[in-house]
């Protein structure tokens, strides 16, 4: 029995090799697939990396909220410090502001005069417009001593603003501060027209836009532009940025 | 022949068989999946891509409502499941038969105008001038257009016809292949148990190579976390996906059971061998 076994080439496998030789088939067959792909692999593996996140996407939002109101009572964080002309100065401290990403929810815009009270968040894509009015990504947010740029629909949220006027109140209430504007001038402009707006601006200023005219059906070509000047609010320590 | 170098070779052939059936697997899984004209209609229809595609088409419709004075009721008739799977139905035949693919809006536009024209009157409201209502009508078709239109398909169309073309020749191919490699082990060894033990090696190592793919995917839920914005074409995606590692799962559960087969087979062989 054992010199057959000799003979058939079975006395040393045991059966091993009905494991071993599958597992080094499967390991050989991926070597030899990379290797034959490897110029193309790194590539495709990063933009494959692009396409997946840590975690499965929630449907159940469409947004983040970020927004928690500060209550009359309560104090945000705050640094005193000597501005250019030596005067001592309140900044909400850089390190308690959460700066909100794309498309979050992180405030609140109410113009009481015009009946404008809508959520407030960065960026203004249809998500935002849908649910609020959306700050422009390019420029800036409440109390970083820039321009904010607001869009609306003019069917929705920014209907109001056919009622804005001269003097009128606009507040926007943050997680970090509350902002109070009040309204300097109302202009009818071209949608194409740049010059409606200054993004450079070294001074806080909010501009709000909608389109023109209000209550007519189809997409016009004309936008609806409230410009304000900051009255009240602490600003951001930028330079602890 | 030497015994050690007697069994390299045939391992060699082995690996070979393995390999063949692997690409086999892979080329059998494609035909049957993704270069199927009927497989993403069928997998539309299973993750309900129809019904969610309507909501975000409407939703995404009512957004352009905002914009331009319409209320959200008027988009209630706008788009209806069957507009959408008819148009979607005639962009995938189109690919898949190498033309070029686009959405036909024509139906679409015409409900559009209608409910547009019955709306202004119900109302009375005001158009804005110029070519504005056109140019609504128009905006609200290019998004219906482009909600229908399948992300990367344009560019892998090229691909998926010649591939199409193709696979029946590769599948011939590798079949062929196997064939041959089978009828050289199985005439070129004395012992004939022996041959039935190579390809067992053959179709055990195509069962670990052909099974790992879903086992990691499937054990990490990695296809589940992609990104993508549409409800609809993420259900879609991890449908499709689920269905082709499915496919591989069954492809290597046969080459399991074959191999089980095999390794009794062989077995009662040697045996048999042993006894004469």
């Amino acid at each position: 029995m054992s010199d057959k076994k000799i003979r058939h080439g079975h006395k040393s496998k045991n059966g091993k090799s009905f494991i071993i030789l599958p597992i080094i088939f499967c390991l050989v067959t991926y070597l030899v697939l990379y290797l034959a792909f490897v110029p193309s692999f790194s590539p495709v593996i990063s933009a494959v990396g692009m396409f997946f996140s840590d975690n499965e996407k929630d449907y159940s939002t469409e947004y983040d909220n970020i927004f928690v109101p500060v209550s009359e009572n309560s104090t945000v964080p705050t640094v005193t410090k000597k501005d250019a002309d030596g005067k001592e100065k309140t900044y909400v401290k850089s390190d308690s502001v959460q700066y909100p990403n794309y498309g979050n929810l992180f405030g609140e815009l109410i113009i009481n005069d015009c009946d404008v009270d809508a959520n407030l968040f960065f960026g203004d894509n249809d998500v935002a417009l849908r649910n609020g009015v959306g700050i422009y990504a390019g420029s800036f947010v409440p109390g970083y001593g820039g321009t904010i740029l607001v869009a609306g629909h003019n069917n929705t949220y920014f209907n109001g603003l056919k009622n804005a006027k001269l003097g009128q109140q606009v507040e926007i209430k943050t997680s970090y501060g509350n902002y109070v504007y009040e309204i300097t001038g109302t202009a009818i402009k071209k949608a194409t027209d740049r010059s409606a707006y200054d993004l450079s601006a070294n001074y806080e200023n909010l501009i709000m836009y909608t389109c023109y005219p209000f209550d007519e059906l189809g997409l016009t070509a004309q936008r609806f532009f409230v410009y304000a000047k900051l009255v009240s609010g602490t600003p951001i320590d930028k330079e602890a940025d | 022949m030497n015994s050690k170098i007697r069994h390299i070779i045939y391992g060699i052939i082995s690996f070979v068989l393995s390999f063949v059936l692997f690409l086999l697997s892979f080329a059998v899984m494609l035909q049957s999946t993704i270069l199927n004209p009927s497989y993403i209609m069928d997998n539309m229809n299973t993750s309900n891509y129809f019904i969610d595609k309507r909501d975000e088409i409407k939703k995404s419709l009512v957004d352009l409502g905002y914009a331009s004075g319409l209320d959200e009721s008027f988009f209630e008739n706008v788009v209806d499941e069957v507009t959408i799977h008819d148009n979607t139905q005639a962009y995938l035949n189109s690919f898949y038969s190498g033309e070029e693919a686009k959405i036909d809006t024509t139906a679409f536009k015409q409900k559009f105008n209608s409910e547009l024209d019955s709306y202004i009157s119900k109302n009375n409201l005001k158009v804005a001038g110029g070519s504005s209502r056109e140019y609504l009508i128009n905006k609200a078709a290019s998004i219906y257009a482009s909600a229908l239109r399948i992300p990367l398909f344009t560019t892998l169309s090229t691909y998926l016809v010649a591939m199409k073309n193709m696979m029946p020749l590769i599948i011939g191919g590798l079949v062929v292949l196997a064939a041959v490699l089978c009828i050289i082990i199985i005439f070129t060894n004395r012992w004939k148990h022996r041959a039935v033990r190579y390809i067992c090696y053959a179709t055990s190592g195509a069962f670990l190579t052909v099974g790992i793919i879903p086992a990691v995917l499937f054990s990490t839920g990695f296809i589940n976390k992609i990104n993508i914005d549409s409800r609809a074409f993420y259900n879609l995606f991890v449908q499709s996906m689920n269905s082709i590692l499915i496919a591989l799962a069954v492809c290597s559960i046969v080459f399991l059971i074959i191999s089980v087969g095999l390794f009794f087979l062989h077995k009662s062989m040697r045996r048999h061998a042993s006894e004469d």
